[in-house]
């Protein structure tokens, strides 16, 4: 949810509202720590139940997460909307994946978090 | 166990093929999209251009009053177009103030009247703006407020109607108090919708204002002191100035063509009218008063010493006049319209070295601005730790208003595409902004790509950039500021001197044609 908002923030601070800057902050914190819950939740899976996948596309969000931080923050918009883009489309598959090949019950409150 | 195995072959490879195009995409942008990102078109000249540092740099001449009197000083001015070699061999028409390009300077005090008349000899309707001048609405060059040429027919001339436009014919007296701090102005062309092209063949001056503060510093004078006009342009077969207007008359269409409209930039970097100039110094201080004249081109200006050396380049001063306290630049970004006052010492370098101007942004030709050949030793100054003591402090608590004003690409009246102000174009009928007299007020610019914002009659300081503590070149009392591509900054005025409407505008000249201007009314 935190990352499909991030577009609509950043399209209100670019349509002429100030405060919209804000909430693509608070936004982009928001993800970045919903991404580092993720990947212990991955990690709990890998160990717990011996599956990997979530762990390495958990892992490689974040690191897309964390360059797209940076992208925004030193203004280098030719990466910050295409990794953007990419990184939406990572979150929606990774949520499909997760919700069509469901984990042995006891691991489906941890990983509802991501 | 062998469904599992497929489905996790299957995912696999969705996931592949996801990271692939994702990569490809960031790949593509990464090798597509100009880094740091571009502010214009830029023409290529087909004149034969001379070698960088060939040329000695000129120094504009200083006007001198008509008449001198208790009231102030009054002057005169021509606006003619005239031929000048600018390229070796050829000669390049010109429209001048005064038959000279740059226009001829102005020296004047704080607080001393000064009346230039100026009498309108071209082909085109013109009117003149004192950039960052303290200047009453009558005499601040509102776009409409045009002097026709002799036996001007043009039905329109400019694409919207103005009820309070006060249009005159041939000449104009234009009236400047000038109650405001040491600083260097420059006047141009703000004619409605023709500015860049205006500016382009050549309508800009410099207008400096002296105060008690700055000659209390003892900062380098006369010839040590150097107006610095950087300009850039491209020049036709024939060594005329080439500029893609839609209509190259200037009196009917107005617009560039297509590919230009983020912005006209040139190939040739002119400083004060002359290609890649070199100019003789000595071991010491010099000042260089920088205005980036540009209608769209940034620069990063960088000294660099034969050895590769970065000489520093000391900043005293931005657009409206003296620092605080001096801010040391390795490299200082110079968007359209700004002025930066900087002290460099060429201290330490050898007899009969050159130092480069060099323009960080800049690629080919365009990487060099001009070079400075020390020819003899020279008495050192130091750099005073101090500088003024008057900038106005507004604090954030004052402000009566807080405004967020967008500068984004749009449509302009006629549906082509064009630049807006809070998604509209620019129309004198409309009132953008109004202001209480006196009152300060915090405005929070928002931008999509470059655009270097000026405001009229005010002086302002910068508050934060992106959110944050301001960049070191945002310091001191500015009238333009850049920014830069989805960056927000936050500036503090107050809005007093004089009532009346003002403008507030995009200083990349292009945009400011193509409808990023907007009202201010003061009231």
């Amino acid at each position: 949810m935190a990352g499909f908002l991030q577009p609509v923030f950043a399209g209100v601070y670019l349509s002429g509202d100030y405060d919209g800057l804000a909430w693509h902050v608070t936004g982009a914190n928001l993800v970045s720590y919903i991404g580092i819950i993720q990947l212990g939740a991955a990690v709990a899976v890998w160990v717990r139940v011996r599956r990997a996948w979530p762990f390495w596309t958990s892992l490689a969000l974040v690191l897309g997460a964390t360059a797209q931080y940076f992208a925004g923050d030193v203004g280098a918009l030719w990466l910050h909307f295409p990794l953007g883009v990419a990184l939406i489309a990572g979150i929606a598959a990774v949520f499909a994946a997760v919700w069509r090949r469901p984990l042995p019950r006891r691991f489906k409150a941890v990983r509802a978090h991501g | 166990m062998g469904e599992l195995r497929t489905s996790r072959r299957r995912l696999l490879g969705i996931g592949a093929g996801l990271g692939a195009v994702a990569a490809g995409g960031l790949a593509l942008s990464a090798a597509w999209a100009r880094r740091p990102a571009v502010t214009g078109e830029e023409l290529r000249s087909e004149a034969e251009l001379p070698q960088a540092f060939s040329l000695p740099l000129p120094i504009p001449p200083v006007l001198a009053p008509v008449e001198s009197g208790a009231g102030g000083d009054r002057y005169e001015m021509v606006q003619r177009e005239v031929e000048a070699e600018i390229l070796p061999g050829y000669a390049t028409r010109l429209w001048t103030y005064e038959g000279s390009f740059p226009g001829p300077t102005i020296e004047a005090r704080r607080g001393r009247p000064v009346t230039v008349l100026h009498r309108n000899e071209l082909t085109v309707p013109t009117v003149v703006h004192l950039h960052g001048g303290r200047t009453p609405a009558a005499s601040d060059g509102y776009p409409t407020d045009l002097v026709l040429p002799q036996g001007w027919t043009g039905h329109h001339a400019h694409s919207m109607p103005d009820d309070r436009a006060v249009v005159t014919d041939v000449q104009r007296e234009y009236g400047f108090p000038l109650d405001q701090r040491a600083a260097m102005l420059w006047y141009h062309d703000h004619r409605m919708d023709f500015t860049g092209p205006a500016i382009w063949r050549g309508l800009a001056g410099l207008h400096f204002v002296r105060d008690e503060v700055e000659d209390a510093l003892d900062l380098p004078r006369s010839d040590r002191e150097l107006p610095l006009m950087i300009a850039d342009r491209a020049f036709d077969a024939e060594g005329q100035l080439a500029y893609p207007s839609l209509d190259p008359t200037l009196t009917g269409e107005h617009g560039v063509e297509e590919p230009f409209l983020a912005g006209v930039m040139g190939d040739v970097v002119l400083v004060n009218g002359a290609p890649w100039p070199i100019h003789e110094v000595d071991t010491g201080l010099y000042r260089l008063r920088i205005l980036n004249a540009s209608n769209a081109r940034h620069y990063e200006l960088e000294a660099v010493a034969e050895d590769g050396r970065t000489v520093p380049l000391v900043q005293i001063g931005s657009d409206q006049g003296l620092l605080a306290a001096p801010v040391r630049h390795e490299r200082l970004p110079l968007a359209p319209a700004e002025r930066y006052d900087v002290l460099i010492d060429f201290a330490g370098l050898p007899v009969g070295s050159t130092v480069r101007l060099a323009n960080r942004l800049g690629s080919g030709g365009t990487a060099e601005v001009m070079a400075f050949r020390i020819a003899r030793e020279g008495a050192s100054a130091p750099i005073p730790e101090t500088l003024a003591d008057d900038l106005p402090e507004w604090d954030r608590s004052e402000a009566a208003v807080v405004r967020d004003l967008a500068f984004r690409a749009g449509r302009m009246e006629d549906g082509r595409h064009g630049w807006v102000v809070d998604g509209l174009p620019f129309d004198p009928a409309r009132t953008d902004v109004t202001a209480r007299f006196g009152e300060v007020e915090v405005w929070r610019l928002i931008a999509d790509v470059h655009h270097p914002v000026h405001l009229h009659l005010v002086g302002f300081r910068v508050l934060s950039r992106g959110g944050r503590t301001p960049l070191p070149h945002d310091a001191g009392l500015k009238d333009t500021v850049s920014l830069r591509p989805g960056e927000a900054v936050e500036i503090i005025t107050r809005f007093d001197g004089y009532r009346g409407r003002f403008l507030f505008h995009c200083h990349n000249a292009e945009h400011e044609d193509m409808g990023m201007m907007a009202n201010l009314e003061i009231v």
